[in-house]
């Protein structure tokens, strides 16, 4: 195929964006209703469980964009020469963070999905709701282990979208630019106090 | 009374071949006003001694016009690529580390083989087709003024290879063929006759290591010392290739 090498990493990056990003937001959502009590959060959770074909969505609109974009992307970071110390420039930092986060969030969903979703749920039979949340998040190394994943997860997505703005040249000059990545560090901010919040009511 | 004249140290990694371990060595220069680095390299062949007088070998680096236009004496300076020529000893931290771009292979010392980028170039089509159907001065296409203000700015790469040794994307593991050549392709595909050849430059740009291979580290804005707005076009270019890429899709 014509262009193929290009348009693999552009669907790389559209992957990252259309299905990491708004499951990631979803996900947020959704476990953010536990501000409104146990209750709210297992009614949530049901409503959720309850979706049609629902593991075929999960098999096809998530779990395989994560991993063609997690593998992919682990080759791509891998061969970078991660530069920092050298070149201390801001986005530099910001592309080294990007990568570093990337292998924090690339662990972090797989450790996440396989103790949830396939040995808790699908194979322990767990019913993944309030009570059983409480109980694994009242291990304080679980506990950070969610804040690192949650934190390393919403950075990849934020500044990602700023990497996205210009992969598909929405912004080029060096003022929209600069705008663009400090929307994108408010909307880091903004997204990880919701989850951190919604992380703190699991254990109250 | 004597005065203890004002010396300027140098660590230098030294490389005797292209596959030979490098080591460093240690000298000291006279100090003096405006002193730069491509001067003090010069004291130091004329009397290659080190620091602990001991002989040895001068040290073979490169370079050519002396005022930051030909690229030639591009090297690492205290951790960051640039021109020798124009790194004035007085804006430098002692002691001055020299070592050569490794990004690109080393054939001696400070000296480099930077022939992968004129590879590039001929890969992106950097040039603009003469095909004889114009006379030279009559009649030839125009540029608009304000696009020829942005040509000029990004004609005035000198192919030193700055952007290249400051990009995290660009070593040798990496097919990727650095910002240099991506911003040429945006040059002549500005120009009125060029443009005539912006689909096979897009094109080329959209093989592996191309584009897509950039990752916005963004140093290569921040190394170029001809302050060339790289960040700016390879934006640029990604709206252009996607542009194509879809154009290739659909219509052909």
């Amino acid at each position: 195929m014509k262009n193929f090498d290009f348009w693999i990493r552009r669907i790389h990056s559209l992957s990252g964006v259309i299905a990491l990003g708004a499951f990631l937001l979803e996900h947020i959502f959704t476990v953010s209703t536990v501000m409104g009590g146990p209750a709210n959060f297992d009614k949530s959770v049901a409503a959720l469980a309850a979706m049609p074909f629902l593991v075929p969505i999960e098999i096809i609109a998530i779990g395989l964009p994560i991993a063609f974009h997690g593998i992919l992307g682990v080759v791509y970071a891998l061969k970078a020469k991660n530069n920092p110390l050298r070149y201390g420039y801001w986005n530099n930092w910001m592309f080294y963070l990007q990568r570093i986060t990337a292998y924090i969030a690339f662990i972090f969903i797989i450790w996440h999905v396989w103790t949830l979703r396939i040995v808790g749920k699908a194979m322990g039979g767990h019913l993944i709701g309030y009570d059983f949340m409480h109980k694994v998040l009242s291990d304080p190394l679980t506990f950070g282990f969610y804040v690192i994943g949650l934190l390393s997860s919403v950075f990849h997505f934020t500044n990602g979208l700023f990497g996205f703005s210009i992969t598909w040249g929405i912004v080029s000059g060096p003022r929209g630019q600069r705008v663009v990545s400090i929307a994108t560090l408010a909307l880091f901010v903004l997204i990880s106090s919701v989850g951190l919040t919604a992380l703190t009511h699991f254990v109250k | 009374m004597a005065e203890t004249k004002k010396k300027v140290h140098f660590i230098i990694e030294r490389q005797d071949g292209p596959n030979s371990q490098p080591y460093t060595e240690e000298f000291e220069v006279d100090y003096r006003p405006a002193l730069n680095v491509v001067a003090s390299l010069m004291e130091i062949q004329k009397n290659p001694v080190t620091k602990d007088g001991k002989k040895t070998t001068a040290v073979v680096w490169e370079c050519n016009c002396l005022e930051k236009v030909c690229g030639a004496c591009m090297m690492v300076i205290n951790g960051k690529a640039q021109q020798a020529c124009a790194a004035l000893i007085d804006h430098l931290e002692q002691p001055i580390r020299l070592t050569a771009a490794r990004t690109f292979p080393v054939v001696r010392d400070l000296m480099i083989d930077r022939s992968v980028m004129f590879e590039s170039l001929k890969k992106i089509h950097g040039w603009v087709d003469v095909d004889g159907t114009w006379e030279v001065h009559n009649d030839a296409p125009r540029q608009n003024p304000k696009t020829a203000t942005i040509a000029y700015e990004i004609s005035r790469c000198m192919t030193c290879g700055c952007c290249m040794d400051a990009c995290p994307n660009v070593n040798q593991s990496s097919e990727f063929i650095g910002p240099a050549p991506m911003a040429q392709a945006h040059l002549f595909n500005l120009h009125p006759i060029g443009e005539y050849q912006k689909e096979e430059r897009l094109d080329a740009l959209m093989e592996k290591g191309g584009l897509a291979s950039c990752g916005n580290s963004q140093n290569c804005v921040q190394a170029c010392p001809k302050e060339i707005k790289l960040t700016e076009y390879i934006a640029k270019l990604n709206r252009d290739t996607n542009k194509q890429a879809l154009r290739n899709l659909f219509n052909k």
